[in-house]
């Protein structure tokens, strides 16, 4: 083991590598800041250039993007109240109120610092897990895979803010956008009305963005008169600071929503999208009602950015130890592996245990310098909130189609956009989650397919099963907790007096 | 903003104005790429002098970084210094690799895109009438395969089954898994059910082949089938066991597992379903060229990747990668298209549909 440690060191400080992971990871930040372009987009982007690389310099590139995307996706999801990457999409709850108050200087800063946070948390539970995954991952089967997803959905009645029936209502349709396309377990197309487009269902980047993105640029022309006066003045280094240290002000809540990360990067099949939601929740859950979730909490800014990049620790550690990537960056990623010529799985850390080292190495590398990276930049980028309304509508939008397009040259995502823009200005006109439809939309499949297995394999007593149980119970107390914990202090308080 | 649209409301002679400007335009486009096609027609350009400096698209139906993405970026090299042109390779995904290849039959006489098309599925795909197969594999250009491999079935060390003799005594189902009916994994374990008369059921669902692994490791599934090389890696740790190959040859990665006809003796009858399941199999990854193709230009395509699929530097660059390659030629692939597709009954077809789509589920 002190010998892999050994050679993962020296593979990192290698100066091709050193190099390498210097370049990639402003190409991650921007691909993050750019509304539609993710982690996926900047692995795409890269994969062609690591053919003919050493593999431990190639995987550092690719993996040093990925890792940083969130970071940089942070910043538009604050700013402009756009989702930079899908998994950004929970910092916009409590960032856009956040910017409306001139706090976004305080809440940039707590973003990058809990991104930061996050991946080291990642690392060192990738590095402390890697000899214990196959254990974990054995444990979530089918049963258990399910049973996440559902406490993935009865979490989003909690993120609605106020009123959990129109929480429902959105997540029922996003869970209804899901079921488009081609049915996985029967090979039936469903509501495909003979376009081929449709065979594939609907597009996570479209619908982000269209949800997201269109309606914010519609709020920018209409309420231009109100912001101006509003008075956008750059960020001060003060608030800026101030906000650096939220997350460790929170260390419970940051460890705690690293962890929710990690776990969710870990199981494999569930979506990195759904780690910084359920981060989200737990923490307003948990949460006293002073401080204000989706009315500009800086604790609901700190939770979904801890999570979203302590998932790629997570995700990491499956795709290196069993092969199986655990987000749909990872499995680009572990394409990239292909490439060079490594084969991730088992035998893989037997056999090359000194570039799982280093490679973890190069994520806390990543994450650290992406962070020194932004908040190097943050100041210039907040100049964007000075442009005038009108002219950052128009370019806000140029990007959002630029982006969309970008995903897979495919010209209907441009016309999905739109008509998902619709439905997210209505949402947000009358009051529906847009982030509740999002989570439906992404979990409902998970359900379907993982209810179906476990029917199929252990009949009805799969809902007996140890790991449902425990997913069962921990559900239950983190939903009572709260109240339980109100109880016990009115009954002590009314026991002193 | 209302004097504006007013404005143009009012002068309609400034709309026609932009009309024939159009039509114009139009017009100088069209004559512009008829002369830019007619030196084609004019001179008798030999197949090399067409390719000489063209930029030819190799299509991969699926995202970066998967199996075809790797094949195709990996030949592309070698097949620009044959070609000589330029080979971009680009990412179409959709309708699980069927849309490029569709694209592809649709666009008929275009020379310049090829496409590495998964053949073992788009056959499939056709013979049992899948939803988003807009092609007829019979009338695609076969340029020539690029890997084929056979299928293996792997058993569960948690499972209670651990031969052939089990599997036939087996008292309750035996639990296969897949990913969809027609992914290579599900519709495999049905015809291997078929073939041998098993009670199964198949579990599908899983994401991908290393998901139906993973299940299978864990005891969720009894087994699973899946290609050769996946099968000797899964094989190594213990967790899974090679029980048998579905073909009438050993594969050359996993020369200790017998073929399924070592272990059981089967009627003609039964050996038509694995011969038949071996044939797509071995359709595997072929690189296509539209329909309708000048025959000299499809002669060049073939020569040059018939020359790149038996170069020995790329044969050890593709080992390197652990990527096997066997190439088949045009004519071979051709004589599998038309056992396995074109020479199928309609009641062998409904047989297979009964098998593969129904029966085990």
């Amino acid at each position: 083991m002190l010998e892999a440690l050994a050679g993962g060191i020296a593979l990192f400080t290698d100066p091709t590598v050193l190099l390498l992971i210097a370049l990639a990871v402003p190409v991650g930040l921007v691909m993050g800041v750019l509304p539609g372009l993710s982690g996926l987009s900047a692995l795409a982007l890269l994969l062609p250039f690591v053919y003919g690389m050493q593999p431990m310099p190639g995987l550092a590139f690719l993996l040093a993007a990925h890792a940083v995307v969130c970071t940089g996706g942070s910043l538009t999801a604050i700013v402009l109240g756009i989702p930079g990457a899908p998994a950004n999409a929970a910092t916009v709850i409590d960032g856009a109120p956040l910017r409306a108050q001139g706090r976004h200087g305080e809440a940039i800063g707590a973003a990058l610092a809990a991104s930061g946070l996050g991946g080291i948390v990642g690392v060192v539970a990738l590095v402390a897990l890697l000899p214990l995954l196959l254990p974990i991952v054995k444990l979530f089967g089918a049963p258990e895979t399910f049973t996440l997803a559902l406490l993935g959905v009865i979490c989003i009645a909690i993120i609605g803010r106020e009123d959990p029936l129109r929480g429902l209502i959105a997540a029922a349709l996003g869970m209804f956008l899901a079921t488009f396309g081609w049915q996985r377990i029967t090979g039936e197309p469903r509501f495909w009305l003979d376009v081929d487009y449709l065979l594939d269902g609907m597009r996570l980047v479209p619908m982000v963005l269209g949800l997201f993105a269109v309606p914010e640029v519609i709020g920018l022309g209409v309420e231009a008169a109100r912001r101006a006066g509003n008075g956008h003045q750059a960020a001060s280094q003060a608030a800026l600071r101030l906000g650096l240290k939220a997350p460790f002000r929170r260390f419970g809540l940051s460890l705690r929503s690293s962890l929710i990360g990690v776990l969710v990067g870990i199981v494999p099949g569930v979506g990195g999208e759904t780690a910084p939601f359920l981060a989200y929740a737990s923490a307003k859950k948990r949460a006293a009602a002073s401080e204000g979730f989706g009315k500009g909490a800086i604790a609901g800014i700190v939770a979904p950015e801890c999570s979203n990049n302590a998932k790629e620790g997570g995700a990491l550690l499956t795709t290196l130890a069993l092969g199986l990537p655990g987000s749909a960056g990872m499995a680009v990623l572990l394409g990239g592996f292909l490439v060079l010529g490594l084969e991730p799985g088992p035998d893989f850390l037997d056999a090359h245990m000194d570039i799982a080292i280093g490679l973890a190495i190069t994520l806390a590398f990543a994450n650290l310098l992406a962070v020194m990276v932004m908040i190097a930049c943050a100041p210039l980028m907040l100049r964007v909130l000075a442009v005038p309304p009108h002219f950052l509508a128009p370019a806000i939008m140029v990007l959002v189609v630029i982006g969309t397009y970008a995903v897979a040259n495919q010209p209907y995502d441009v016309l999905a956009v739109f008509l998902f823009g619709l439905l997210g200005w209505f949402m947000r006109a009358y009051g529906y989650s847009r982030p509740a439809l999002l989570l439906g939309f992404i979990l409902a499949p998970l359900i379907e397919t993982y209810l179906h297995i476990s029917l199929r394999s252990h009949g009805a007593a799969f809902l007996v099963q140890p790991g449902v149980l425990a997913i069962a119970a921990f559900l239950l107390v983190g939903l009572s907790w709260s109240r339980f914990w109100a109880l016990l202090r009115g009954w002590r308080s009314g026991g002193d007096a | 903003m209302d004097a504006k649209s007013g404005g143009s409301r009012a002068d309609p002679r400034i709309l026609r104005e932009t009309l024939m400007m159009l039509r114009n335009l139009a017009r100088a486009i069209a004559l512009l790429a008829m002369v830019s096609i007619v030196p084609g027609w004019a001179s008798a350009e030999t197949a090399a002098e067409f390719y000489a400096g063209k930029v030819v698209k190799l299509v991969v139906g699926y995202g970066p970084g998967g199996g075809y993405d790797s094949y195709a970026r990996l030949l592309a090299p070698f097949l620009e210094k044959r070609l000589g042109a330029t080979v971009v390779v680009e990412n179409r995904p959709g309708g699980g690799g069927m849309v490029a290849i569709g694209q592809l039959a649709a666009s008929q006489g275009d020379s310049l895109t090829l496409v590495l098309a998964n053949m073992e599925a788009a056959a499939l795909g056709q013979l049992l009438d899948n939803p988003g197969i807009r092609f007829d594999v019979t009338e695609l250009s076969i340029v020539a395969r690029v890997a084929g491999e056979r299928k293996v079935a792997l058993l569960s060390a948690e499972s209670p089954f651990r031969s052939l003799a089990d599997l036939q005594a087996a008292e309750r189902p035996i639990k296969w898994g897949g990913g969809g009916k027609t992914d290579g994994i599900a519709d495999s374990a049905a015809i291997f059910s078929e073939a041998l008369g098993l009670n199964s059921e198949i579990i599908i669902g899983y994401k991908g082949s290393k998901e139906v692994a993973l299940a299978a490791i864990r005891g969720e599934v009894d087994g699973l089938f899946i290609s050769a090389g996946t099968a000797r890696k899964l094989a190594a740790k213990g967790q899974l066991n090679a029980l048998a190959v579905m073909d009438r040859e050993r594969s050359p990665v996993l020369p200790d597992v017998p073929t399924i006809f070592e272990l059981a003796d089967l009627s003609p009858e039964r050996a038509w379903w694995i011969d038949f399941r071996a044939g797509i199999g071995a359709l595997g990854r072929t690189l296509i060229a539209a329909p309708g193709i000048p025959a000299d230009r499809l002669a060049f395509l073939r020569e040059a990747a018939v020359q790149v699929l038996t170069d020995p530097t790329v044969i050890a660059e593709t080992a390197a990668k652990k990527r096997p390659l066997n190439m088949a030629s045009h004519e071979q692939v051709g004589r599998l298209i038309e056992q396995t597709v074109a020479g199928l009954s309609a009641g062998d077809i409904q047989r297979l549909r009964e098998a593969i789509l129904k029966k085990y589920y």
